[in-house]
């Protein structure tokens, strides 16, 4: 981005400030000189007291204010913070408040949702004609035919009607945990027609100290893309058994879920990278052509931050050879 | 249902242009007793200053007891309810237990102090867990134990949801750690958070319901109490294998002898090490090694007993600094302790080496010849105008290569892996190998087995100041220390 180089508003005004600051200064020192003619040190007291009030207030009333707003832009400028803009603590003044909240409606989320949204449904739709992805399955309902399994064949293709179903129904309802779970179940069960006993999935929660947790409200297709990626990233080039472990704790405002895979992992640099594109709400990644890897965990990221704010989201842990824990955060909607 | 008592969300902490703390996120539960393993020591005390005060955050949320206390556009610098037990004590050192636990807590009201009410409110905590601590006794009289059992019980009083526990197996003993851990337990079941900072994970397991592991600034990866295995955490650490097997005790007699030493916390221990051999003298109890250093640093006079070194017999009629006689010693965190950071790097190595050569001034000719030969193992380091630029690596190097020049019969080291990073370690380890190349007797002084086992070639276990008849084949140990 081109910086345009001019003096700004707020420049001039501590210019101004300064000049007046200087003026000040001049007639404070032209008060010490005259004090001792005068013989009396009462106004030169009262003036450096109210100097030093205003000198204070100013700094907490106007400076720190400033500085705090001008981090906060930054931060925005910088790709940290998306909805967090819109919430400063001291506008610039009414306009520019009135201005913030126009350019919040105008840009409000729904119109990101929507492009979150549609790539979501792009992606369900990019796996439907994926070659590869309907190559092994019918490979696999082809494998299962000729050894003459009947009910088997009958099974899968009910899998397949099921994880579309739930795919292409519509984006914008919650789903429940339970709901969310179940569609997890059919894709791996899918899964497990290619690569048979390798991909397991489990899922870990402790049902007396957070009943409940399964009627608990998450954005629909939160869970299954980041399955999906464990299971391709992770387990697929894995030598040996694999296994994914969902794992669900709540607090009183939080729902936590931990989607674990024991895969290949990933290398330092590119986890540092992809948290860093986590940590704040982005559609950059919608532009680009080609596929970059941590897609589909952008896009629910994306989906997490734009629905209930900047600080619910994905965070990624991972290792070569010690797996990938990705960690959601969520508020608690029953 | 948990409850969380802090959360930091993709907290980032820069202090001049330097990332301390970077996307860092974490939680501890109420009631939990999170570990955290630092693989190095990178942002650890920012770690700390941030759970503990709400100081200016780069980026980030942080939340205490589900409520957002500071972030990115504003941190109130107000302090949060938690409290640091570390070695250095937060206690008052010349006031005594009871003003320390009631007096100095901030709900203490009255104008008044009632002596013989606060006693017996000291008195009835203390009896609650069966500890016999004077009431009375000024904090300086107190030993580690006894002091971090005060902090504890002072952190409760003043309120503290989360209490910081840094590195305990540094000053407590493994008796004492265990019996600290019942404490620690007892706490949880009050709704209390403990952030266990640990150097070695087998300590974390112990006692952990998660264990963090921390490096570079951020966290790496959460165990949960069934992750807990060596496998686990095999990916991100570096293994030290033991030490194959120990040696048995020799029948000659060693470069270093001491025969019968009585002090205080000494019960008559007799020992000897041979040439490049390496002795460690685990203390179970916290009491008989600090003495043995006193003895080697010539602080105190044993009672009675002999100490021998290369066949000369040690006069002990009064203290005496047993440098001069051929054993050096370096102290538990010798980067502090012992380095001058104004002087060059030459003139820390050739430091006190005038007592060793027995002149006034060291010619320049055996100034240059020892800058030439330890060029070749540090490098264009030896050029260093001061230590300020330093690595903390490169400081232990010099700390280790100084004894090495000294070329002392015995070196004596307090806690040498304490306050050291993973990698700071497996550096220690190579530098007490040399000194070993090098036929000098290592004897390790320590209160926890840490990683000295990887170098040790005998065991021995200090027990109430005596020392176990044989500690050959000393189990409960995992073949693998880090």
């Amino acid at each position: 981005m081109k910086v345009k180089k001019d003096i700004y508003l707020v420049d001039r005004l501590v210019l101004l400030f300064l000049f007046l600051f200087i003026l000040m200064a001049i007639l404070f020192s032209f008060l010490v000189a005259l004090a001792p003619d005068r013989g009396s040190y009462l106004f030169f007291f009262a003036f450096a007291l109210i100097l030093a009030l205003v000198l204070y207030g100013a700094y907490r009333w106007i400076y720190l204010p400033y500085r705090e707003n001008n981090k906060v832009l930054r931060l925005f400028a910088d790709g940290y913070i998306f909805r967090g803009v819109f919430d400063l603590r001291v506008h610039f003044n009414r306009e520019s408040f009135l201005a913030f909240q126009k350019f919040k409606e105008i840009l409000d989320t729904k119109e990101l949702l929507e492009g979150t949204k549609k790539h979501a449904e792009y992606l369900a739709l990019q796996n439907q004609i994926n070659p590869h992805f309907l190559y092994n399955t019918l490979e696999g309902i082809r494998s299962e035919a000729l050894i003459a399994g009947v009910e088997s064949i009958a099974n899968m293709t009910e899998a397949l009607e099921t994880f579309f179903r739930y795919t292409i129904s519509d984006m914008d309802k919650l789903a429940t945990v339970e709901e969310e779970i179940a569609h997890v179940q059919t894709y791996c069960q899918i899964q497990r027609f290619r690569f048979g006993e390798k991909i397991n999935f489990q899922v870990d929660w402790d049902r007396e100290q957070d009943p409940g947790i399964m009627q608990a409200k998450i954005p629909k297709l939160t869970l299954q893309p980041i399955v999906e990626n464990a299971v391709f990233h992770g387990i697929e080039p894995k030598l040996g058994k694999g296994l994914v472990t969902l794992r669900l704790e709540r607090t009183p405002r939080r729902l936590l879920i931990t989607v674990s895979d024991n895969g290949v992992g990933m290398e330092e640099e590119q986890v540092n990278r992809l948290n860093d594109k986590l940590r704040g709400a982005s559609l950059t990644y919608i532009k680009k052509d080609k596929k970059t890897s941590g897609i589909a965990l952008l896009n629910v990221n994306n989906r997490i931050k734009l629905l209930f704010g900047d600080e619910y989201g994905i965070y990624l842990y991972s290792k070569p050879g010690a797996g990938t824990d990705v960690e959601i955060t969520l508020p608690l909607l029953l | 249902m948990k409850e969380e008592i802090l959360r930091l969300e993709n907290v980032i902490r820069k202090i001049n242009g330097i990332t301390y703390l970077d996307n860092l996120n974490f939680q501890i539960f109420k009631g939990e007793i999170m570990g955290l393993l630092p693989l190095d020591n990178h942002g650890k005390s920012q770690l700390i200053e941030v759970i503990s005060q709400n100081v200016p955050l780069h980026f980030g949320r942080v939340y205490f007891d589900d409520q957002l206390v500071n972030y990115y556009e504003h941190s109130s610098r107000t302090k949060n309810r938690v409290y640091l037990i570390d070695k250095e004590t937060n206690l008052i050192q010349d006031l005594k237990v009871t003003d320390n636990l009631c007096v100095l807590n901030p709900a203490f009201q009255d104008y008044v102090i009632k002596e013989k009410k606060l006693q017996t409110i000291t008195r009835e905590l203390f009896g609650q867990f069966g500890i016999e601590i004077d009431a009375d006794q000024y904090v300086s009289e107190l030993s580690m134990l006894e002091k971090t059992i005060v902090e504890l019980l002072r952190a409760v009083l003043n309120g503290a949801q989360l209490i910081i526990l840094n590195e305990l197996s540094n000053f407590l003993s493994i008796e004492e750690l265990a019996f600290f851990q019942q404490l620690i337990r007892y706490y949880t079941k009050k709704g209390i958070a403990f952030l266990y900072i640990a150097n070695h994970h087998e300590e974390a397991f112990q006692i952990c319901h998660r264990v963090a592991l921390f490096a570079k600034g951020k966290i790496i990866k959460v165990l949960r109490e069934k992750e807990f295995s060596l496998e686990n955490l095999h990916p991100y650490i570096l293994v030290f294998r033991r030490h194959q097997g120990f040696s048995e005790p020799h029948r000659q007699a060693g470069v270093f002898q001491c025969a019968e030493l009585w002090t205080e916390h000494l019960q008559g221990i007799s020992f000897s090490v041979e040439k490049g051999e390496c002795v460690t003298i685990l203390d179970v109890n916290n009491r008989g090694i600090q003495e043995l250093a006193a003895i080697v640093n010539g602080y105190l006079r044993p009672e009675s007993g002999r100490i021998v070194v290369d066949g000369k017999a040690i006069p002990l009629r009064k203290e005496r600094n047993l440098f001069l006689d051929g054993v050096a010693y370096i102290p538990e965190n010798p980067v502090p302790a012992s380095l001058f950071y104004d002087l060059s790097y030459l003139e820390n190595l050739t430091f006190m080496i005038e007592r060793k050569l027995k002149r006034s001034l060291i010619p320049p000719r055996i100034l240059s010849g020892v800058k030439e030969e330890f060029r070749c193992l540090v490098g264009a380091e030896i050029e260093a105008k001061d230590l300020w630029g330093l690595e903390m690596k490169s400081l232990y190097n010099l700390v280790y290569l100084r004894i090495l020049l000294y070329k002392p019969k015995a070196v004596f080291i307090m806690q040498p892996f304490s306050h050291a990073d993973m990698y700071l370690r497996g550096r220690i380890i190579e530098l007490i190998k040399l000194l070993k190349e090098k036929e000098i007797a290592v004897v390790i002084l320590a209160v926890s087995i840490s990683d000295t086992l990887s170098i040790t070639d005998r065991l021995l276990i200090m027990e109430k100041g005596k020392l176990a008849p044989s500690s050959h084949g000393f189990t409960g140990l995992t073949p693998y220390l880090w």
